[in-house]
């Protein structure tokens, strides 16, 4: 399998605070990786250097083989690689329809258009409600955002970064403040309908992680200190260590 | 279908009706108010729409209106060089104002436009031999349309209407297409539209150059309403004018510019007759507007048809 | 010219429509009032009995502001003396305030003519505000006594709309250097001016002229409008040497500069010389005492001129002391009014009549015998050379020469 995504050495300081020190994984293509660690083990700060948020120190970070390093966030992910955030940055005042073809006009590279603009935002808004659909959340189509509840706007805030087709999707925290069902219908949506989407999903829910991920990695104050399957990982004395002495006993 | 006739309908028949009963005094009036109300209207967009605060919109505006004065003095008064000549000088000067200004944060995007605002003000001050300086530039032929003069207060009324309803279509055109709707998300969620893949710069950049050809081609027809073109028209003062319009108007309706610019003009035109203050009046205007109607008057009309509508239903 | 018959044809139509519809109440009041407007035009037996509206446009508030109040009161003054009344016409005065901001006098001048609807516009102080409003006036042919000095309202700026019973800046400019050249030929001269239209004009045509008559010209200084310091200014003139100075600031700068002029010891050691603008009686030897003293200036107002003893006595009378330049226009202004409305029979809005009237006899006024130059209607005026000297109370220009009888260039210079 093919790597979609490969970090060397990444590093990444705020002064003297090391946020990030020598994180290098891969994630396949199609694949699921868990990444987990206790608060302030560089997750976030890891995504935002991933998606061109921030710029790293040192070390390198290839996308489908090629070097996206110095890259700006839309290069990014004209180049296939979307995120979400770890609150729903979703329009509030947009219906969940409107969210969606937001991203899939810019996708479809109608983003900025003018003249035509009514055809290509009426080819959006069908693609949307397609998506909303596979979700099983066409009924919702026309609810301003504002009006949805917190799991159903989690789920279109993952399907306005899946309607960038991406090739690498980020999800920071998808399933905070979600119920157990809701977290495994939002995951479900993900690897069913979007199995060509390799995904990076940040979850403090071992379960979720442990339930979904094909590999996990483990990070502690910005290095990594474990990686592997599931299983392998719940043995590892590191990771049960930093566990251990995170959740303070 | 019957909202639409009736929203093209009653416009035409009351500019019809005061082109044929109104006085000089009285159209030149309306022509100017028409005129800023394009001005703010494009104002709108970037504020209402962008969330980009500018205070050097009357740069765009009074830029045009140097650009078409001179133009006009040294090859005619024909209206497509004057609005061409407007509308080209609004998008250039948006454009530079663009590049140096739309890559920085808020505070420092309303700083910096008005220092550029007031750079165009210096230009338009010293540079004696070509603006006439602290002197304006007079002495303008008369618009021409091909072999019709429009030297008449009437012509220059249903000019300035003419290009009121078609810039008011383009805006709306503009903020219903997909770059308008990118526009508002970039001032929603901007770190959300970047994550989709959306270059802010370049959403920020056409908005700003649109709203410079609308307000050039308001600023071209402007000095022929006075006559008359100055550095006042280009002070940053002007552009604080501008966005007190807006506010009273309402912010984010595009019509409810017209309603604004309407208001400062009446107030600044007819109540100067009776006390020099006023501006407190339209300050005082601007305070109730922001306390009890805070989407300006245009929502309160938005309200009051709406409150009829269900009394009616 | 539409007649009365038309107009009221038209507002009887629209009565009608008028109760169907408030909306179109407003616009039958516009009609109903360019109808009564236009109505008196056509019947001038009617006009005398009606006032006769003057408008004018004056700088009551900044930079301004002092000078326009005593135009005003000049203006009020005449007024007052005829009884308020030309001809035995009353005469309703309508004064706005233009700032001394060209885009207001514009909107203010609009005003007067198109809602106060005045039958004669006057005033202006400031030129740029005299220039914009050219057009205007022309445009609404509005009669107008246009009173700002800038020299191309005398030449590319004239309108047959207009007539100018004032000075141009030309007048004041050349007259200094022939006065110069007369006294101290071959003086080496240096200017200093406040960097506006008006200063650039009075400046230009001093060195112009004086360099016709040969004399040498040194540095020019320029300083902007509303300078507070004059120091490096009055520095830089002393270590030129020269034989004397001509300058020209504005209103309060005139004031300030007069007075570093003596606290930087420069008064009596260096021959000083300027518009007359810059020595204004009223509104600046006043504030700046003996520091002016000996100072040689060109003007067309003067409070020791023969001419203008009657209005200098009354002004002073009406508790105001000695008068200045824009106290006597306003006076001036409004004695070729009241000519104008004597001379065509109480109804001086008949232009063509009226600017016959006034261009086949001069108008005797405060600023002396006013004949007009045809050719612009600009005003042909006696020029004082004053001296600054003592008098009981303060100091006071006097004539110490005149060219009399001084037409401006026009429209061929």
């Amino acid at each position: 399998m093919t790597a979609i995504l490969e970090l060397r050495g990444v590093g990444k300081r705020f002064g003297a605070f090391s946020a990030l020190r020598d994180v290098a994984f891969d994630v396949g293509e199609r694949e699921t990786v868990g990444l987990i660690g206790p608060n302030g083990a560089g997750k976030t700060t890891l995504f935002n250097v991933i998606t061109g948020f921030l710029r790293p120190d040192e070390g390198s970070i290839r996308l489908a083989g090629q070097s996206i390093d110095g890259m700006a966030p839309a290069q990014r992910v004209a180049r296939g690689l979307a995120r979400t955030f770890q609150t729903a940055m979703v329009f509030p005042g947009l219906t969940a329809r409107e969210n969606i073809a937001m991203a899939v006009r810019q996708h479809a590279g109608d983003g900025l258009r003018w003249f035509g603009g009514a055809r290509a935002a009426s080819a959006a808004a069908e693609i949307a409600v397609r998506l909303l659909g596979d979700a099983g959340l066409a009924h919702r189509a026309e609810t301003p955002l504002r009006d949805m509840s917190h799991g159903e706007r989690r789920i279109v805030d993952a399907l306005m970064s899946l309607a960038l087709s991406p090739r690498l999707l980020l999800l920071d925290e998808p399933t905070a403040g979600l119920t157990r069902a809701e977290s495994d219908r939002l995951l479900g949506i993900l690897r069913r309908n979007h199995a060509d989407t390799a995904l990076l999903l940040v979850a403090h829910d071992i379960d979720i992680v442990f339930g979904h991920c094909d590999r996990v990695v483990v990070m502690e104050l910005g290095r990594v200190i474990g990686s592997g399957t599931p299983a392998e990982v719940r043995e590892d004395a590191e990771v049960r260590r930093a566990y251990l002495g995170s959740t303070g006993g | 279908m019957k909202r639409n006739i009736a929203m093209v309908a009653l416009p035409a028949a009351a500019a019809a009706a005061a082109a044929l009963l109104a006085d000089d005094f009285v159209l030149r009036f309306l022509a100017e108010i028409l005129l800023f109300g394009i001005a703010v209207m494009s104002l709108d967009i970037l504020i209402g729409f962008g969330g980009l605060m500018s205070l050097g919109h009357a740069a765009l505006f009074g830029g045009a209106a140097y650009a078409a004065a001179i133009a006009a003095r040294q090859w005619g008064g024909d209206v497509a060089l004057v609005l061409g000549s407007g509308i080209a000088t609004g998008m250039v000067l948006a454009a530079l104002m663009g590049v140096v200004v739309l890559r920085s944060g808020h505070l420092f995007l309303l700083i910096l436009t008005l220092l550029m605002g007031q750079m165009v003000w210096e230009v338009a001050f010293h540079w004696r031999e070509v603006t006439g300086g602290a002197d304006g530039l007079r002495g303008l032929p008369a618009l021409s349309l091909g072999p019709w003069t429009l030297s008449t207060a009437r012509a220059l009324f249903l000019l300035a209407a003419l290009l009121a309803a078609v810039a008011f279509v383009v805006g709306r055109s503009f903020v219903a297409a997909p770059i308008g709707r990118a526009l508002v998300g970039t001032r929603e969620e901007p770190i959300r539209m970047a994550a989709l893949g959306y270059s802010l710069f370049a959403v920020r950049f056409r908005a700003l150059v649109l709203a410079g050809a609308l307000a050039g081609a308001a600023g071209a027809l402007f000095p022929f309403v006075n006559l008359y073109v100055g550095p006042q028209s280009v002070h940053w003062t002007q552009s604080a004018a501008m966005v007190i319009m807006l506010v009273i108007g309402g912010i984010g309706s595009l019509w409810g510019a017209f309603i604004g610019s309407a208001v400062y003009l009446g107030i600044q035109t007819y109540l100067s007759a009776y006390t020099d203050r006023w501006q407190l009046c339209v300050g005082l205007v601007f305070v109730l507007t922001v306390l009890l109607l805070p989407n300006g008057i245009a929502s309160g009309l938005r309200i009051l048809r709406d409150r009829l509508r269900r009394r009616g239903a | 010219m539409p007649n009365a018959t038309d107009h009221e044809g038209r507002a009887s139509s629209a009565s009608a429509r008028a109760a169907a519809s408030a909306a179109a109440t407003r616009r039958l009041l516009l009609v109903g009032a360019t109808a009564g407007a236009l109505a008196p035009l056509a019947t001038p037996a009617l006009a005398q009995a009606r006032p006769l509206r003057i408008g004018m446009v004056t700088s009551l508030s900044g930079p301004f502001a002092a000078l326009g109040e005593s135009m005003r009161a000049g203006m009020r003054l005449l007024l007052a003396q005829s009884g308020e009344r030309f001809a035995d016409r009353p005469v309703e005065l309508i004064v706005e305030d233009d700032q001394a901001r060209p885009d207001d006098g514009v909107r203010k001048a609009r005003k007067l003519i198109g809602q106060d609807r005045v039958d004669l516009l006057c005033g202006v102080i400031h030129s740029g505000v005299a220039l914009a409003l050219r057009d205007v006036v022309t445009e609404a042919q509005m009669p107008t006594f246009l009173l700002g000095s800038a020299n191309d309202l005398a030449r590319k700026a004239v309108s047959p709309y207009i007539l100018r019973p004032t000075k141009t800046n030309w007048m004041l400019g050349s007259t200094a250097a022939r006065r110069s050249h007369e006294t101290h030929p071959g003086a080496r001269v240096v200017t200093a001016a406040s960097d506006y239209a008006a200063g650039r004009e009075f400046v230009g045509d001093f060195v112009q002229t004086y360099q016709e008559f040969g004399g040498r010209i040194g540095r020019q200084f320029w300083t902007p409008l509303g300078s507070a310091d004059f120091g490096p200014l009055l520095t830089a003139i002393a270590a030129e040497r020269p034989d004397s100075v001509y300058v020209f600031f504005a209103g309060s700068d005139a004031v300030r500069f007069l007075r570093q002029w003596k606290e930087y010891r420069l008064a009596g050691r260096i021959r000083l010389t300027g518009t007359g603008a810059c020595f204004d009686q009223e509104d600046v030897l006043p504030a700046v005492g003996d520091a002016a003293l000996g100072a040689v200036n060109t003007f067309h107002q003067s409070p020791t001129a023969p001419a203008s003893a009657a209005f200098v006595e009354a002004y002073r009378t009406s508790g105001k002391g000695l008068p200045g330049e824009f106290s006597t226009t306003g006076y001036a202004c409004g004695q070729v009014l009241r000519a104008a409305t004597e001379r065509t029979g109480g109804d001086p809005t008949d232009w063509a009549r009226t600017r016959q009237a006034l261009f086949d006899a001069p108008v005797d006024t405060a600023f002396g015998r006013m004949p007009f130059d045809p050719r612009n209607g600009q005003a042909i005026l006696d020029i004082h050379v004053h001296e600054v000297r003592s008098a009981p109370g303060g100091v006071i220009n006097t004539v110490v020469h005149t060219y009399p009888q001084l037409r401006d260039p026009g429209p061929n210079a």
